[in-house]
């Protein structure tokens, strides 16, 4: 083969590839679609995140801290903070109180799906400025796995970096080093050139919405079977993965029927699956501890507490020593309380099946009988 | 890391390919030297590797070629090591996970081993620096393809060719092996998941179910192994070594024999002369291969359906022995490559469905029983009959790279420029949502 036709190959290999790669990356970056290049903390690209379907971006996440400041602006001397991932969703529109005077209208609830570590000691920092006498601090047992690798925006950099110093935590530049690899990831992504191409659509179509339309669910919306699913105040859709499975294969048109009633209510936002990692980091309960000593310094009662699971359904997804390890982790969270003298409520194994959405989120029933036990550690008065 | 990584196909394999490009200018043993550090680096940044068991094997196996030890030592320990990893401590939560690639140097070490041992002690003594290059090799360490080791060593001696015209090649062999993991496999198994999941945990067993598992199951197997056998042929020639064909179109085959001759074909090659010929000498030539394709079967795993599995490929290949004998009972190709293609997809529930007790056996059954029969799922039907008609008809990677398709082939044309920019491009797409290999588990 002569050495002038390998040129040539690779010559036009090279213009159409680079071509072609330049002009998604230009096409994506403009439109960018979960509003992860520009950084615009929220306005209209949350607008547009409701009608992406792109999970690695976690579309649900921005409309989350949407919430979060908003109740942060509503009431500016809450009588309690909740941190904390979707498992803890209902607390503050529940008629049970966490402790005495915290409730819907003394708290602020900063739970987050998906909650990695970064954030919680960002939200944890602004429970510390803040001076909330509790803090109710949800220990996810799956910390410190995939989760973690869920990014924000750049414009958050100052804001991480001051409350991890705020806890004597090492500066978390690493994570911001590798949101430029994410970004750039971001940019050649097939996933982002789906979402860029509705949005393109969108434009031509003029079905582009007004970002002063935006208005946060105020409570769940009800969906004809409870059992099978719930729309979360934050947006947020949880479901009974196995039923939904089984629905959607052995009855074709009441799934669509299902499907349609949620699409309805929610357009075309990602829906949640559990997913089941174990902890990867063994010092993540030094971190924590560090919290809750900061926090216990700063004056503030800190309850931490244990999320149940629907460990029967866990078995079947994920690894064969998950209950091993769920019952380690327990473990730890209560020695943790011992160390600190904090208070731990909750437990791995308090609810049956039937008293899940799904593999990891709680109906109201369990999530009351959780936050209202407390077996390992005496509460303080106050 | 891995193979289908960002890292590794823009930072790791450029790299590496100017260090041996560079090393491949020095010595022969300066040369295997780089070559294993580098190999044994890499093997290190992967996942689950563990990098001490894999050089304590390569000392071990070291001392037993050259001390002449005999096979009946060296064979035996090399088992036991698989076993203890394999069957033994992942059973008992020993360790967490199976060392990454342990089948694979493990077997390619006794391959040395016994080839080795055939050798006059008048030959030039093996280098260790050679044997770990040769173990270590990096594009073959964790999943094949299993080379030989006088190849290896054949290969060293003649490290100069048209390198240009090879490095063309060994590209495109690494964007349609990446091709057909991240696009083809990982988008296959993502739509399969959820039903396998089903199928897998004994839910909705019904006819339409479990053969739409089974038939996208095995195009997402084959499309991940063989585009992993291809990238890591395209790796080796990179380096220049040249790597042995692993899949040469096994769904093209008109008989089971000749499907499992062209799926895997460096582990059957391993199967048939360090195993079926030896057993041959000791029993009938049937049990003998019953025993190779059952013990082939249950390499794959320490649960009972891999035994299953491998009991009914054995019996369909023994059948098909006594069939072929009979003159009489013979069969158009187009209805025995459709038997074919039938009894191998049948199977794959004893493989996928891994567990102890028996519910392959359940799954594999209810496979056979025609409820909601009339239920049709027309639109995939249409996409499967296009695979493999495509399967069927089209060229694979090595007739099209290696000019052996006399219509469709690679001639550095336009058309081949284009082609292989727009699998690229897709690649890029597609690489960040990309899962691991399956065989990685093996």
């Amino acid at each position: 083969m002569s050495s002038r036709k390998i040129l040539t190959f690779w010559i036009s290999f090279g213009a159409l590839t680079g071509f072609c790669l330049l002009t998604m990356i230009v096409f994506n970056f403009y439109y960018d679609p979960s509003d992860s290049i520009q950084g615009r903390e929220q306005g209209e690209a949350l607008l547009f995140a409701k009608r992406l379907k792109n999970e690695e971006f976690g579309v649900q996440r921005p409309k989350g801290l949407s919430v979060v400041k908003e109740a942060l602006l509503d009431i500016s001397k809450p009588q309690c903070v909740v941190l904390g991932t979707s498992q803890v969703y209902w607390l503050g529109s529940t008629p049970f109180e966490i402790t005495p005077h915290c409730n819907e209208k003394t708290m602020i609830n900063m739970s987050l799906p998906g909650l990695g570590f970064d954030e919680l000691v960002l939200f944890a920092n602004t429970a510390r400025i803040n001076r909330a006498p509790v803090v109710f601090l949800t220990v996810p047992f799956y910390l410190y796995s995939w989760n973690n690798s869920q990014r924000w925006p750049p414009s958050y950099r100052s804001q991480f970096q001051k409350s991890f110093v705020a806890f004597g935590l090492e500066s978390p530049m690493d994570h911001f080093f590798s949101l430029i690899d994410q970004r750039l990831r971001y940019l050649i992504s097939y996933q982002t050139l789906l979402s860029s191409f509705k949005l393109f659509f969108l434009k031509v179509a003029k079905d582009y919405p007004n970002s002063l339309d935006y208005q946060p669910l105020s409570r769940s919306v009800s969906i004809k079977n409870p059992n099978l699913g719930a729309l979360l105040p934050n947006g947020a859709v949880i479901w009974k993965e196995k039923d939904y499975l089984e629905l959607a294969l052995s009855n074709q048109a009441e799934y669509q029927s299902f499907f349609n009633e949620v699409q309805s209510v929610i357009g075309d936002w990602t829906l949640e699956k559990p997913i089941i990692k174990q902890i990867e980091d063994r010092e993540w309960l030094l971190k924590i501890k560090l919290l809750v000593q900061v926090l216990s310094e700063n004056g503030q009662r800190v309850i931490l507490y244990i999320p149940p699971l629907d460990t029967d359904f866990l078995m079947t997804k994920g690894d064969k020593n998950m209950i091993d390890f769920l019952q380690s982790y327990e473990s730890q969270v209560i020695r943790l309380g011992q160390e600190t003298g904090a208070e731990v409520r909750g437990g791995v194994s308090l609810c049956r099946s039937d008293e899940f959405y799904d593999g990891l989120h709680p109906k109201i029933d369990c999530l009351e009988k959780a936050i209202k036990t407390n077996s390992h550690n005496p509460p303080r008065d106050g | 890391m891995s193979f289908n990584s960002y890292l590794f196909v823009f930072c790791i394999l450029p790299l590496t390919s100017l260090i041996f490009s560079w090393a491949k200018k020095s010595s022969t043993q300066k040369f295997c030297a780089v070559l294993a550090g580098a190999s044994l680096i890499i093997y290190s940044a992967f996942e689950k590797s563990s990098p001490t068991l894999l050089m304590s094997t390569i000392i071990l196996n070291y001392f037993f070629i050259r001390s002449q030890i005999a096979l009946i030592i060296a064979i035996p320990i090399n088992v036991f090591i698989l076993v203890l990893f394999k069957y033994i401590f992942s059973n008992f939560s020993v360790f967490s996970f199976i060392p990454l690639g342990l089948s694979f140097f493990i077997f390619q070490q006794i391959s040395a081993v016994i080839d080795q041992s055939k050798k006059s002690k008048d030959d030039k003594p093996l280098s260790f620096f050679h044997y770990m290059a040769y173990v270590c090799f990096y594009p073959q360490l964790i999943a094949g393809p299993i080379m030989r080791l006088s190849d290896f060593l054949g290969q060293l001696r003649e490290r100069s060719h048209p390198y240009e015209i090879k490095t063309t090649v060994a590209l495109c062999f690494i964007i349609i092996g990446l091709f057909k993991k991240v696009v083809i496999a990982d988008s296959v198994l993502n739509y399969i998941e959820p039903h396998l999941t089903m199928v897998q945990n004994l839910k909705d067993l019904n006819f339409w179910t479990i053969w739409n598992v089974n038939v996208w199951y095995v195009i997402a197997i084959y499309e991940d192994f063989s585009g992993y056998s291809e990238m890591a042929v395209g790796i080796g020639m990179l380096i220049g070594i040249n790597l042995p064909q692993n899949f040469n179109s096994p769904f093209r085959q008109t008989n089971l024999a000749h499907l499992w001759r062209n799926w895997h074909i460096t582990i059957s090659l391993f199967i048939r002369d360090y195993l079926y010929l030896p057993l041959q000498k000791k029993m009938n030539r049937n049990s003998a291969l019953f025993v190779s394709i059952f013990l082939l079967s249950i390499w794959h795993g320490p649960t009972l359906n891999f035994a299953f599995f491998g009991i009914y490929q054995g019996m369909g290949v023994l059948f098909l022995r006594v069939w072929s004998k009979n003159k009489k009972a013979r069969c158009y190709s187009h209805l025995a490559h459709l038997i074919t293609l039938v009894f191998f997809i049948s199977s794959l529930p004893l493989f996928y469905v891994k567990s102890n007790d028996l519910s392959s056996l359940k799954v594999f059954i209810a496979q056979f029983q025609f409820t909601n029969i009339s239920k049709v799922p027309l639109l995939e039907m249409l996409v499967i009959i296009f695979f493999f008609l495509f399967f069927k008809m089209a060229p694979n990677t090595y007739e099209y790279l290696t000019l052996k398709n006399k219509r469709i082939r690679f001639d550095y044309s336009l058309f081949d420029a284009v082609f292989i920019s727009l699998l690229f491009l897709m690649v890029i797409a597609f690489l960040q949502q990309s899962r691991g290999y399956i065989y990685f588990e093996f």
